[in-house]
């Protein structure tokens, strides 16, 4: 863009002053985000949860499967901060494992979500044949189960493995991705500005990719943002019920599937990674919100002055 | 229903674009215990032509299908039936890549300055999309030539960069009309372009335009509601009403000897701009709605509210036939009386009012 403006004062030889762009102008919607400390919170947790489950093996103060039989069942101390398992595994390390999984699936089950939902949806959304009904339809179909019991049920069928999960969880979501987008495509498709594409001569490609989908972002990074905290969840009871992960591997699910014999006696091995699971959800929520607020020009300039 | 040509100053007249017979039906919602669909006639039968660098008005109460003809015309909704021929070239069922080579010749302006902007384009890649799309110009050619369309239409070029919701309602309007431009259309459909805008803000855009028809001879479809508007742009004038074209002529002559009385009631709602300035005529206000395009009236679609209406006018519809050279009208009351077609000498003007009142004794007559 620099050589536009050098080229432009130029040729237009207007005031300088108006050829500057306000610099308060630019990046609006991160102004608005930074503005809201809740939004600060959440992303800070996210980025710490991430962190975490990038340096796991530097920061964790013990192997997450390194069994301790003479600490077994320790109350959380200055030298397990919180607390042993009944095999004596440090629960801080295995959380601090178990994020890698969490943020595994948050991440590449919404993401693969949004590429099947948002491929779809949008295919049905811009065509008017019998093709819309057939993928929405299926849609419906696959938004009929509750969400856990399909994603328990791929996951049994595919076998536990990381990516499994992934999988599950993301087929699990993708009807949701696609509904909002076909409800978006629907409604921007009848906008004049896709018909002014067109009499200027844009392919059915073109209007999608540069007039219809810039205009679904804000909606789907909101719902992504949503999405990825039930994706957590539904990991976590995966997890839970034993569908998840392969045992020795840290999930926060798993853990508390073993504390939860012990509630009474250790309560520690259960809270943690229900902690864990919790503010991280709640991070997602708070992003989420956050980022809805900072995109919606109307509630962003009502809330100004 | 052949147009008689009427630019006189082209000495093998041949125009540029020509509308035959244009019809657009919609297929109305089937209800469920319905026999038959209902169909919407929103154009039905439409033809005109209009010459190199010549604006043809298009005016008509909302509803009356005035924006389908211009969309059916240019391709963005298909028609129904008839032909439409560019450069003399029948462009009616022409598709894919030879549709979109045609995108170059005819573009559009739009009513709503707010909708028919990308809300997440700069005003700068608005402007410069049509000739990326056409790769008419490429790279700095094409943000320089987006500058020029900038300049050219009375905007500042420093802000292409800004986002559409940046800019006032004429600006936008200024942003469509140089998107318009950048292809170096011959025809622009100009649907109600400035029927959104201030006054004032109008009366700029209009001058805009007429000054861009002559530096560029463009032709322009010029849709609107606003008799005034359309009267300065126009050198000729179509009126719809209810899906057909009523009258057709050239500006003054419709303005001065009206040949359909619908055309009559809407150039008496024009407001006069000083009460010292005495109405020619007397101010016909014309009752009811407009019949619904689902079930027009039979025969004369204007017999439900027209004020000269005649036992004939019920049953029988009016062909658009000439009146006088160049001067069409769908009226059976050119019948009626016992001068079919006479070319008519000085005051055409008292004539059709004379005429018109004489037949509008013998409709009153034929009613009782």
């Amino acid at each position: 863009m620099a050589f536009l403006n050098s080229r432009i004062e130029e040729l237009a030889g207007a005031d300088a002053a108006e050829l500057r762009r306000d610099p308060k102008k630019r990046h609006r919607a991160l102004r608005r985000f930074v503005r809201n400390p809740y939004n600060i919170a959440g992303a800070i947790l996210i980025s710490a949860f991430f962190l975490a489950a990038l340096l796991a093996d530097f920061i964790s103060p013990y192997p997450p499967n390194q069994i301790s039989l003479a600490n077994t069942f320790d109350p959380p101390n200055a030298e397990f901060w919180f607390g042993t398992d009944h095999l004596g595994r440090d629960i801080l390390s295995r959380i601090i494992h178990g994020s890698r999984v969490a943020c595994a699936v948050s991440f590449g089950a919404v993401g693969l979500a949004m590429l099947f939902g948002v491929t779809l949806g949008m295919i049905a959304g811009y065509t008017d044949s019998w093709i819309r009904d057939a993928i929405m339809r299926v849609m419906d179909a696959l938004w009929a189960f509750p969400s856990i019991i399909l994603a328990l049920t791929i996951a049994a069928v595919l076998g536990p493995s990381l990516g499994n999960i992934i999988l599950a969880v993301g087929i699990t979501y993708t009807p949701a991705f696609a509904r909002v987008m076909f409800a978006q495509v629907i409604s921007l498709r009848e906008e004049t500005f896709v018909e002014a594409a067109r009499a200027a001569g844009a392919r059915d490609r073109q209007i999608l990719a540069d007039h219809i989908f810039p205009n679904t972002v804000a909606a789907l990074t909101v719902y992504g943002s949503i999405m990825a905290a039930e994706a957590i969840i539904a990991e976590a009871g995966l997890s839970f019920l034993g569908a998840g992960v392969t045992p020795p591997q840290a999930a926060w699910g798993s853990m508390l599937r073993l504390g939860y014999p012990y509630l009474q006696q250790a309560p520690w091995i259960a809270i943690f990674p229900g902690c864990a699971i919790f503010f991280l959800v709640l991070a997602f929520n708070l992003l989420g919100d956050g980022i809805r607020d900072a995109m919606d020009v109307r509630l962003a300039d009502s809330q100004r002055r | 229903m052949q147009a008689a040509p009427t630019s006189p100053d082209n000495d093998a007249y041949r125009p540029l674009f020509q509308v035959d017979d244009l019809k657009k039906h919609f297929a109305g919602r089937n209800r469920l215990f319905s026999r038959r669909a209902s169909r919407v006639l929103a154009v039905d039968g439409v033809s005109f032509e209009i010459g190199h660098g010549e604006t043809l008005g298009l005016v008509g109460e909302s509803g009356c299908g005035k924006s389908t003809v211009g969309r059916a015309a240019m391709r963005l909704i298909e028609p129904t039936s008839g032909t439409i021929r560019l450069h003399g070239e029948d462009i009616t069922r022409i598709k894919g890549e030879r549709l979109r080579a045609i995108r170059r010749e005819i573009q559009i302006i739009f009513q709503d300055p707010y909708s028919s902007l990308s809300p997440r384009m700069t005003a700068g890649r608005i402007v410069a999309e049509p000739m990326a799309l056409h790769r008419t110009a490429s790279g700095k050619v094409r943000e320089e030539r987006a500058a020029a369309l900038f300049r050219r239409v009375g905007l500042n070029p420093g802000r292409m960069a800004d986002y559409p919701h940046e800019f006032s309602g004429g600006q936008r309007q200024r942003i469509g009309i140089a998107r318009a431009l950048a292809l170096n259309p011959s025809l622009i459909v100009c649907d109600e372009a400035v029927s959104a805008l201030d006054v004032s803000i109008q009366a700029q855009v209009i001058n805009l335009l007429m000054d861009l028809q002559d530096e560029y001879r463009l032709s322009y479809l010029f849709i609107a509601h606003d008799l005034a508007v359309v009267q300065h742009v126009s050198r000729r004038i179509a009126v719809m009403y209810l899906g057909r074209i009523v009258e057709l002529a050239d500006t003054q002559t419709l303005f001065a000897a009206p040949g359909h009385p619908y055309t009559e009631a809407l150039i008496s709602a024009v407001p006069v701009p000083s009460p010292k300035q005495a109405r020619h005529g007397r101010r016909i206000v014309l009752t009811g709605d407009v019949p619904s395009p689902v079930n027009p009236p039979r025969g004369c679609h204007f017999h439900t509210r027209c004020p000269y209406v005649m036992q004939r006018c019920r049953t029988e519809e009016p062909k658009l036939r000439a009146i006088e050279p160049g001067h069409l009208a769908a009226c059976h009351l050119h019948e009626a009386g016992s001068a079919k077609d006479q070319p008519r000498p000085d005051v055409p003007g008292e004539q059709v009012y004379g005429r018109l009142k004489v037949d509008r004794a013998a409709g009153q007559a034929s009613r009782q």
